[in-house]
């Protein structure tokens, strides 16, 4: 179906044409250096992968939803413009990470086109999964405060950012498989149907992982957003709101005995709950944040005129402030609604797939991307704790970028296929 | 399973809206109170950022002026302590103060992005904020400051006509361009470098308050330059006495000679004949107990109210003592209602600001009258006994040949034991005045001997430029 390709080089047009805009605006905003890369040249390098992928697209998977590859063409240009804006110096080796994820998603495209094939790797996926998502503990770096990364010489990798997609897909494999078993109710608890007591195993698994996690790696963010997909995922496969109050609870429990028990765990929710009482140091990053947010009011201080970089880590944890304050409440919402229309299609995606694992993983996925984008989101405007995890396609970081770009090739896969199926 | 799916992007859906809220709630309902937190610099950041206007001498010398580092402005003046008391200092650390403080916004020009256009046009390029122009003639001031010396004291030269400042000096002073390493100094020297005396240093006014007794008395028709007074030694008020400079007596005198050689018990007579009420009527009509307007900060001059006075008090009050004190602006607006027909004009030190393209942005009329003292007969008559103290009184040392100079020495009793503060007021030429000068030298001695050739100097100054 020739249409829907043709729908989504329209929109990467425009994509490539606000991206165009927005560099040539923070060009124009800052003092010529010959040092910093020209703005259209680095506006097409980024929007580039996207039009290959596309390219590629219309021979491996030309009925997949033509929405995807723009709205994340938006969010990485986005990103990117922000960068430019931010640490010029990083933006060649953002660039090079976003032509890589191109390269991995369309390594999906090209091998995994038939992702069905994933169902038969479900316990490799989950023993690589759980050794990337534990293995900074053992062998990791901490840096500001948590154990994110694995260092090899120049090149430092967050494994987590691979591990949660393995995880995904064995969650989805597993739930097909076991969703039907674990939704069984043998008993009733107050008239509310409640599972055999022997089918908590794999969420009481997951729980202590997660909690290994918070532990170990000093990460409430990551903790928090695997739980949270798993329960997603659960709850979509077994039906049992049961599973997810328990879940809540015994996430809230850990995290609480992790309060009591933890510093680290303690300063975020003292921070959180008051950062104005020690502004100048403990306080500092999330008041500076808060700061930015208020000083861009409803249509921001313009591109290259707010004071963003008082923000420590502004362009990886924080890059969603840095918007606010330059694009305004006009710029944020903009972005959220990126967010929401990008989740709407992964959903969509999700009910018009017929086979059950397909659904489990768009589910799953876009929870994923999703999860991400209101975790840090809502760290970065106080309205929960926050927690150092990166803004999907738009922070800086490579683990980030690649991760991010192979869920999108694993949905367009899916896309593609459904479509397919249904013979439209 | 879709119903599932339903309700998880219901969840998310609603989880999505409550971020848009609390965005919406922090940058539109509580972005002003969040933004204006003392601990969020931005404001100071993007005004360090504009290229702030400069602040000119009206003749044409810069006084303060910018220094780029790292794509930010610090300020420089030029004139370095010459002018800090009115210029000020704008600095991150210690805020800023003067006419930095007073035009900050003038200064800085345009604050936020109106339009679109304005964006564009402030992305290519910040728009300088705009320039001051000043009425203080630098040379005045110099050759003003050079005239004082190391005394500490002020010196205020103004254009009686309009109330343009032309020159304002105090010592001590301080360096604009060394605060960093001289702040903890200067404000814990006891002689107040930071303190512009010349608005803010209150003095008791001595003998040169005797030209508002004589306006007042003239005014009232009490006496007339010709009226015949005796001035002895001592005079006993109430079984208090009222004594003369070096208890010197007098005899018997017109009352322009009184003026002229500074008589204190015949003035303290004609305070006694005015009353309290006829005096400090009269002082309030010249500006005393009624703030300056003016564009930087100025203290108060004080009498005290006719019904406070006693007799003793009214008659030490005529003569410039008692618990008077006025700064030497005052004084110099004292005498500039004598020197312009009776009428005060608003003091002011800036007469125009330009945009960053040379055009003038501030149009309202400056030259305002800010208080008619004394009627325009009383005025000349005033004068005429100021030119007399100059040519055969206690003020000779004013004399400029070929230039008719009217002064009124002062010599102002302060803390017993020190030296008395030293006062001249005058202005020149006595028929067309050009300026008007007030000079305050802090336990100098005499008004003739030490503050009237200050006066002398910055006059020969203002009427050789």
């Amino acid at each position: 179906m020739i249409g829907r390709r043709n729908r989504e080089i329209g929109l990467l047009l425009l994509v490539l044409i606000v991206a165009l805009i927005g560099f040539l605006l923070v060009q124009l905003s800052r003092t010529p250096s010959p040092s910093t890369p020209p703005a259209a040249g680095l506006a097409a390098l980024v929007i580039l992968p996207f039009f290959v992928l596309h390219l590629l697209e219309r021979r491996l998977a030309p009925e997949a939803d033509p929405l995807f590859l723009p709205l994340a063409a938006f969010l990485t240009s986005l990103g990117t413009m922000m960068l430019y804006r931010l640490k010029p110096e990083l933006v060649s080796r953002q660039s090079l990470w976003i032509t890589l994820g191109a390269l991995g998603a369309l390594g999906i495209l090209l091998f995994l086109k038939d992702y069905a094939k994933l169902e038969n790797y479900k316990y490799l996926c989950a023993l690589s999964g759980i050794t990337l998502l534990l293995s900074p503990a053992l062998f990791g770096e901490e840096i500001r405060g948590a154990k994110l990364w694995l260092r090899a010489g120049q090149l430092s990798f967050q494994p987590a950012e691979v591990g949660k997609i393995l995880l995904v897909i064995f969650l989805a494999a597993y739930l097909k498989d076991k969703g039907r078993l674990l939704s069984l109710a043998e008993r009733r608890l107050l008239r509310i149907p409640v599972p055999d007591l022997k089918h908590f195993g794999p969420l009481l698994t997951m729980w202590v992982i997660s909690l290994a996690i918070l532990i170990l790696e000093k990460d409430l963010g990551s903790s928090l957003l695997f739980f949270g997909i798993f329960l997603a995922m659960l709850y979509v496969a077994t039906g049992r709101e049961m599973y997810s109050i328990i879940g809540c609870c015994l996430f809230l429990a850990g995290a609480t005995a992790c309060y009591l028990i933890f510093g680290h765990v303690q300063m975020r929710i003292d921070i959180w709950l008051n950062p104005w009482h020690d502004v100048a140091k403990s306080g500092y990053q999330i008041v500076q944040s808060l700061f930015a947010i208020a000083n861009g009011g409803l249509f921001g201080t313009g591109l290259g005129l707010g004071y963003p970089n008082y923000i420590p880590a502004v362009h990886t944890d924080f890059i969603f402030s840095a918007l606010a304050e330059e694009l305004g409440l006009a710029g944020g919402l903009g972005v959220l609604a990126a967010y929401l229309l990008f989740a709407h299609r992964g959903f969509r995606l999700a009910l018009e797939t017929e086979d059950e694992f397909g659904k489990l993983l768009a589910v799953g996925l876009t929870s994923t991307f999703l999860l991400q984008a209101l975790v840090i989101i809502g760290g970065a405007t106080k309205l929960i704790p926050l927690t150092g995890i990166t803004l999907p396609l738009m922070s800086y970081g490579g683990s980030s970028i690649l991760s991010n770009f192979i869920l999108l090739g694993l949905l367009l896969a899916i896309s593609q296929k459904t479509a397919q199926g249904r013979g439209t | 399973m879709n119903k599932r799916i339903r309700r998880l992007t219901i969840t998310f859906i609603v989880a999505l809206t409550a971020l848009a809220l609390n965005l919406g709630y922090l940058q539109a309902l509580a972005a002003q109170r969040i933004a204006s937190h003392p601990r969020n610099t931005r404001g100071l950041e993007k005004e360090l950022s504009i290229e702030r206007g400069l602040i000119i001498s009206a003749d044409g010398q810069v006084l303060a002026e910018n220094e780029e580092r790292d794509s930010r402005y610090y300020r420089h003046y030029p004139a370095g302590d010459l002018t800090a008391h009115l210029v000020g200092f704008n600095n991150i650390k210690y805020g800023r103060s003067d006419l930095e403080a007073r035009f900050n916004d003038l200064l800085l020009g345009r604050k936020g992005v109106t339009s679109l256009e304005d964006y564009f046009h402030r992305i290519i390029e910040e728009e300088p904020g705009n320039d001051l122009i000043l009425t203080i003639d630098l040379e005045i001031q110099r050759k003003a400051a050079q005239a004082l010396g190391n005394r500490r004291g002020a010196v205020v030269a103004l254009d009686p006509k309009t109330g343009a400042i032309l020159a304002m000096v105090t010592y001590p002073r301080y360096d604009p361009n060394r605060l960093d390493e001289t702040w903890e100094k200067i404000n814990r020297d006891t002689s107040s470098p930071l303190l512009n005396r010349a608005t803010q240093g209150l003095y008791p006014p001595g003998s040169s308050f005797k030209v508002i007794t004589a306006s007042a008395a003239l005014e009232e028709k009490i006496c007339a330059p010709s009226s015949i007074y005796d001035g002895p030694k001592e005079l006993q008020v109430h079984g208090s006495k009222v004594t003369n400079y070096r208890d010197q007596g007098y005899g018997i005198m017109t009352f322009k000679e009184a003026f002229e050689v500074s008589c204190n018990t015949i003035f303290a007579q004609v305070g006694l004949q005015l009353g309290a009420e006829g005096l400090v009527k009269s002082a309030q009509g010249f500006g005393l107990n009624r703030a300056v307007p003016f564009e930087l900060p100025t203290k108060e001059s004080q009498i005290p109210t006719a019904g406070e006075m006693d007799p003793v008090m009214l008659a030490w009050s005529a003569v410039g003592q008692g618990k008077t004190l006025v700064t030497p602006l005052q004084m110099a607006l004292v005498t500039s209602a004598v020197a312009n027909d009776g009428v005060i004009m608003k003091p002011f030190v800036v007469k125009e600001a330009r945009d960053y393209k040379g055009q003038s942005i501030k149009s309202t009329p400056l030259a305002r009258p800010w208080a008619r003292a004394i009627s325009r007969e009383t005025a000349e008559t005033v004068a005429d006994l100021m030119v007399g103290v100059v040519e055969h009184g206690t003020g000779k040392a004013a004399q400029i040949p070929g230039v008719r100079v009217a002064g009124k020495t002062g010599t102002a009793e302060s803390i017993k034991g020190k030296k008395t503060h030293a006062w001249f007021v005058a202005f020149a030429p006595a028929d067309d005045p050009q300026l008007v000068v007030a000079v305050v030298v802090e336990h100098g001695g005499t008004g003739g001997k030490v503050a009237a050739p200050i006066a002398r100097e910055v006059i020969e100054a203002t009427l050789g430029r």
